[in-house]
């Protein structure tokens, strides 16, 4: 067994709750504002609802399986086929780790535009690939640490912008029809795709049977972390002006005034990218250098560390020409493809695992003596 | 820095740490380790010397792009 270390269900749920409000900070928010306008927030519930069933097949699968990752499920339970399964969804989380460090680099440049862009990519893979060798249980707790000081600091800009809020702006409900908010939906039931990579991670909780609350209550938590989000920008500068921010928090940062002396928060929202960022460049590096080495069935993660991280590295770089290129990625590839591995993959996965369950099949078969 | 140097610092410094590391995995196996390493250092080398020479290769988020109808 490739992993050791075990993570407590609360740790397995924040670090599901970091990895997928960052995006939704960065990426999602944009998507979400320029479909959906000022009725976002019904998108956001609704695309949340329907996520559920991924974070259910993938919990499911967790709990029937423990010590079992989702690649090492596939690839061992479906012969070829799952072998095939195994390196799609490594090529997923590939993917989803370059597009991470990609937009790490591209919101520092932005402010940092003298600054190399090598630089960022480089520090960032460094501190990622340092926590990836020290290994799940090392991350966990580092990010049960980070996110409560990042909920109280974001609680505390909601808190600071309030008096330049307008929330008329939310209205008319529904003033576009239903249209404009089923497309905000699906973007949401997309991001909730993401969940799949837990797949990596929740088999080694150590109280599988008491997971689906705690995922549960993280897809609640997340929600409600992007409520304010994509309430409050245009609750400040309309819904029209805030569809055409690039990025949306951090225009809206840059207006709190708390005092003479403190009105410079930029510095919050950048505290916020940086840590959400590189709890997800890691949770995404893990499942990859994780799942590379139970499909090739190695005795340990870490000797691919290195090569993944250069490989990671110079994909970041080749992902795209420009800013506009990867927007065009994210409005046109991102929801599709997670539909793909985050809904359609792991449900079929749960549902072949519950009929083979019935029919009397045996599980995998190291499946026992992961468990001990 | 001309992109001859360049492609030049990046090929050493890629090869200079991965190759230490595959030559182990070759000697005290598993092979498929060391093969591993080749593979993924073959695939670093074109895309950041792909990338430093500017080939006329469609960048990955373009080529997904057009896989989408």
């Amino acid at each position: 067994m490739i992993e050791r270390g075990r993570i407590s269900n609360i740790q397995a749920a924040m670090l599901s709750i970091m990895t997928l409000t960052i995006m939704g900070h960065l990426i999602l928010l944009t998507l979400v504002i320029v479909r959906s306008r000022q009725d976002g927030w019904i998108s956001a519930t609704i695309g949340t609802a329907l996520g559920l069933s991924s974070v259910f097949a993938v919990t499911k699968l967790a709990q029937r399986h423990p010590g079992v990752s989702l690649v090492e499920l596939a690839a061992s339970r479906f012969r070829l086929a799952g072998k095939l399964l195994a390196m799609l969804f490594l090529l997923y989380f590939g993917l989803m780790t370059i597009l991470a460090v990609r937009l790490f680099a591209e919101t520092y440049s932005m402010i940092m535009p003298e600054t190399p862009f090598v630089a960022f990519v480089a520090i960032i893979l460094l501190l990622c690939a340092y926590l990836v060798h020290q290994g799940l249980e090392t991350f966990g707790r580092m990010n049960q640490i980070m996110l409560p000081v990042l909920v109280a600091v974001a609680m505390l800009v909601v808190l600071l912008t309030v008096g330049q809020k307008d929330y008329g702006n939310l209205l008319p409900i529904l003033g576009r029809g239903p249209g404009p908010v089923a497309a905000g939906a699906l973007s949401i039931m997309g991001w909730f795709g993401e969940f799949v990579l837990m797949g990596m991670i929740l088999p080694y909780a150590r109280h599988p049977a008491k997971l689906m609350r705690y995922t549960f209550a993280a897809s609640g938590l997340t929600l409600l972390f992007f409520i304010g989000p994509v309430t409050g920008p245009i609750a400040m500068f309309g819904a029209d002006e805030a569809a055409r921010l690039t990025f949306p928090t951090f225009a809206e940062v840059r207006y709190i005034e708390a005092s003479d002396v403190l009105n410079r928060f930029d510095a919050i929202a950048i505290l916020f990218w940086t840590v959400g960022l590189m709890f997800r460049i890691t949770v995404f590096f893990y499942g990859l250098c994780l799942g590379t080495g139970q499909l090739l069935k190695l005795r340990d993660y870490r000797p691919l560390i290195l090569p993944y991280g250069w490989l990671l590295g110079g994909c970041a770089f080749w992902f795209a020409d420009n800013f506009e290129e990867m927007s065009d990625f994210l409005f046109r590839v991102y929801v599709p493809l997670n539909l793909v591995f985050g809904y359609a993959v792991p449900i079929l996965l749960a549902l072949a695992s519950h009929m083979m369950k019935k029919g009397g099949i045996p599980l995998v078969a190291n499946e026992s003596s992961q468990r001990e | 820095m001309s992109p001859f140097a360049l492609s030049a610092m990046f090929v050493l410094l890629l090869l200079g740490s991965i190759v230490p590391q595959a030559v182990r995995a070759w000697r005290e196996g598993p092979a498929r380790l060391a093969w591993l390493h080749a593979g993924i250092t073959a695939a670093a080398l074109l895309a950041g010397v792909g990338k430093i020479y500017q080939f006329h290769l469609p960048s990955i988020s373009k080529m997904l792009v057009t896989m989408i109808p």
